[in-house]
């Protein structure tokens, strides 16, 4: 099972290039792909999709190029899209049951996939209500219990905690976890603890290109002696900030803690503090950047 | 100032926005095209203005005044489709609730929409003007062009109307049940019903179309130019074509409208309908709480406290794994039965019971009358389901599900064909009625043209739905078909063989090209 992106590119009008010459091989497990807003990830996630078709390059499942028979794919294919209705007179099970009819679910086999997927996103008491009442949570969950109708071989998911509560958020993480084992799971997202909760590696996507692809321990590595933690007179903090790249600031009574990333101590009493994948994204984007 | 500085923005922001879409290029290019046919040449083989076998000649007042009629006739209607979508495009993109939580009044919004409204028709009128006066030219019947002759009519008959159209269309906007498509239809029929009062009353007077301040005068003329020919019967408008020939008409001299200051303050009055309307829209507008139609129209929303009957979620540590067992291979067995089953299901969601009782008497009728009578319920049978056929092909795109169904396996080959199959089947039932009463009077070629409109209107439908994405353009052209072709009997309409004259091997190939048209347009959504 492996798919394979190569030089992937894709052009819209005005010339505007979403991605550029992306590759990426990615074997079971869940990949976290991590960038920020506009960094050209919904359109990867369109084209592994088969939603859209790259303007350049090839993407391939299990060597099948994709774009010439996508529905190879497309059978195995479990996609929740950053954005996508519902349609309002339906209820859960209506709905789930005409999607599972599309993706050529027998009926039988359907309807007992469709009470285990309502009772793992916790909607099993609102499953006759019309979707039109589902609040935006309610509602991203049908989406992730769609995905997983044909019990899929490539799961896509484009920002699926988007809505969902703190708690529904730890749910679908752990679910996440217990998929991954046999199937490869693509999980796109700007939320670092997301990724940092269940993916075995990290692709960095910043500008429409490929910044990095590693292990998560890699990444952290990546920073170790970068991060420091430093105390400040609050009337600092402007200057700091300009000067360095910082990741967080906190007001306490002796002054402000900043969390900044550094090549070398910022100055007199700063400490090295243990990195997180959140030093490790801001510094591989803000280097990226500063290189383009 | 400030309240005319915000109408200002509102109809210019909302203006902009409709004019820089490509499709409003598309829409331009097409007005050009209308006044085009709207001046033929003599001896073509359709006129649009006769009276007693003479017409004017195509000085500045005749091409404005004939070309202002036309745009008139053809604006009113289409032009209120094209701009009822602007209340719409505000909740659609979210702009809504941004403005509803400023101070903006009820008033004020509803009047800025209605201004943008007529801006974006008034363009389309000012479009046609130019090129009334280049018909003019190129018809080189008298080349002479007064420019107030030529535009006055534009702005004393078409822009009241267009004032009065773009507040219908916001008001149309804000009554929940005239909305959506029903309220496409009834604006049909209003249209229609004042185009025929108009036409008929186009003697003299300030009627809402404007016609009565003109066709007097050109009667007159034609009647001093031609004594004795019968100028008050034998009066035709609109695109009259002639059968199996061309028309040959001889022409006379008409200097056009008097434009007086009472006509000219009669005209004017059209504008204060169009405001009065628009703050008739106000007292209906929702100002972006929908909540306030929930109660009657949507479901009501779903609370997940308990107390609602919908348990909590389960805490997340408790959780336990391997909930989700694998799917066996057998299961992945497509039906195409189980899909057109739940096409069928979607399509027919959402209808009160009182859908369904109209639908069967008009089934029961049919089945019940004699055959001639028969053919009626068949017309009343098939413009029942407008709502359920013009939903067809666009539901992806207007419920954002666009994404989940053209990611599973074979959506050209399994999807659309049920969607299709399930439009024909919502065809077939309605019209059971009239088939079973054609079965028993062993009307067979009347059974063969009752199948090919089963056939045709869903592949209509998905066609038209698919291609634009909004239901409104199959609402539109399908109730003027049915208006024009079954229930007025123009013969080459008919595509449900009320008239018994055309062959349904027209309408069978019209079908097989829309289906090759709906796949088309299927395929090029499915890979942008």
């Amino acid at each position: 099972m492996q798919l394979a992106i190569e030089q992937v590119s894709k052009v819209y009008k005005g010339n505007i290039w979403a991605l550029k010459d992306f590759s990426l091989e990615v074997g079971p497990g869940i990949l976290g792909l991590l960038g920020p807003n506009g960094a050209g990830k919904s359109t990867l996630m369109r084209i592994l999709a088969t939603i859209t078709k790259a303007t350049n390059g090839t993407v391939t499942w299990n060597g099948v190029d994709t774009s010439r028979s996508p529905d190879g794919l497309r059978a195995v294919l479990g996609y929740l899209p950053q954005d996508f209705g519902v349609y309002p007179n339906l209820n859960a099970v209506e709905f789930l049951e005409y999607l599972a009819a599309a993706k050529g679910l027998d009926s039988q086999s359907a309807r007992r996939r469709i009470d285990e997927l309502l009772a793992v996103v916790n909607l099993v008491e609102a499953r006759k209500r019309p979707l039109g009442g589902y609040s935006g949570g309610m509602k991203q969950r049908v989406g992730i219990a769609q995905a997983l109708l044909n019990d899929p071989q490539l799961l896509i998911v484009d920002e699926p905690t988007a809505g969902l509560d703190p708690e529904e958020r730890l749910r679908f993480r752990n679910l996440l976890s217990e998929l991954a084992g046999a199937r490869i799971v693509i999980l796109s997202t700007h939320i670092v603890s997301d990724v940092e909760a269940c993916a075995a590696s990290i692709a960095l996507v910043s500008q429409g290109q490929l910044v990095t692809h590693a292990a998560p321990e890699v990444l952290l590595r990546s920073v170790e002696g970068k991060v420091w933690e430093w105390v400040i007179p609050s009337a600092e903090l402007a200057a700091i900030r300009q000067r360095y790249l910082t990741s967080s600031a906190m007001h306490r009574s002796d002054g402000v803690h900043v969390r900044l990333v550094a090549e070398s101590p910022p100055g007199a009493g700063a400490i090295r503090a243990m990195p997180t994948l959140e030093d490790a994204y801001l510094y591989w984007i803000s280097n990226t950047r500063r290189a383009a | 100032m400030r309240t005319a500085r915000i109408l200002y923005h509102l109809a210019r922001a909302d203006f902009l926005e409709r004019v820089r879409r490509y499709s409003f290029l598309i829409t331009l290019g097409l007005t050009i095209y209308f006044a085009y046919i709207c001046v033929p040449p003599n001896h073509a083989a359709y006129v649009t203005l006769q009276i007693a076998g003479h017409r004017g000649v195509y000085g500045s007042a005749y091409i404005g005044s004939l070309v202002a009629m036309q745009t008139v006739l053809i604006l009113s209607l289409l032009g209120f489709y094209l701009v009822k979508n602007a209340v719409d495009r505000d909740l659609q993109t979210g702009v809504g609730q941004i403005l509803a939580a400023t101070r903006l009044t009820k008033p004020l919004y509803a009047v800025g929409k209605a201004l943008s409204n007529f801006a974006v028709l008034a363009v389309m009128v000012a479009v046609m003007a130019l090129a009334a006066g280049l018909m003019q030219l190129a018809r080189h019947e008298d080349m002479a062009i007064h420019p107030w002759e030529l535009v006055a009519p534009f702005l004393f008959i078409v822009m009241p109307v267009m004032a009065a159209v773009a507040g219908v269309a916001i008001l149309f906007e804000t009554i929940p049940w005239l909305r959506g498509g029903l309220g496409n239809v009834a604006y049909f029929f209003l249209w229609a019903a004042l185009g025929a009062g108009a036409e008929a009353s186009a003697s003299a007077g300030n009627d809402p179309l404007g016609f009565g301040v003109v066709i007097p005068g050109i009667r007159s003329a034609c009647g001093a130019a031609f004594p004795g020919c019968a100028t008050s019967q034998n009066f035709s408008m609109g695109f009259n074509f002639a059968s199996g020939k061309v028309w040959d008409l001889t022409t006379f001299r008409w200097e056009g409208v008097h434009w007086t200051p009472g006509i000219v303050l009669g005209r004017l009055l059209w504008f204060g309908v169009g405001l009065g309307m628009a703050m008739l829209a106000a007292m209906f507008f929702h100002r972006f709480d929908l909540a306030r139609e929930v109660r009657k129209k949507a479901p009501a929303p779903v609370s997940e406290s308990p107390e609602h009957g919908v348990s909590a979620a389960r805490p997340a540590t408790h959780m336990t794994l391997s909930v989700l067992p694998a799917l066996p291979r057998r299961a992945r067995r497509f039906s195409f039965g189980a899909m057109v089953r739940a096409e069928l299901r979607l399509a027919l969601k959402g209808f009160s019971r009182w859908w369904y009782i109209v639908a069967a008497i008009l089934i029961a009728g049919g089945a019940v009358s004699p055959l001639a009578i028969s053919r009626f319920w068949l017309i009343a049978a098939w413009i029942w389901p407008i709502l359920i056929w013009s939903a067809m092909g666009t539901r992806e795109a207007r419920q954002g599900t666009g994404q989940l169904i053209f990611s599973t396996a074979h959506p050209l080959a399994r999807q659309l064909p049920a969607c299709w199959l399930a439009g024909v089947i919502v065809a077939v039932l309605t019209g059971g009625g009239s088939a079973l009463r054609l079965v028993l009077a062993g009307d067979g070629s009347g059974l063969a043209a009752w199948a090919v409109g089963a056939l045709f209107i869903p592949t209509l439908a998905l066609a038209l739905g698919v291609w634009s994405g909004s239901r409104k353009l199959f609402e539109v052209i399908y109730t003027l078909l049915w208006y024009a072709g079954p229930a007025n009997q123009v013969p080459q309409l008919d595509y449900m063989g009320a008239t018994g004259v055309t062959s349904p091997l027209v309408f069978l190939t019209a079908t097989l090209l829309l289906a090759a048209f709906a796949l088309m347009g299927r395929q090029r959504q499915i890979r942008i």
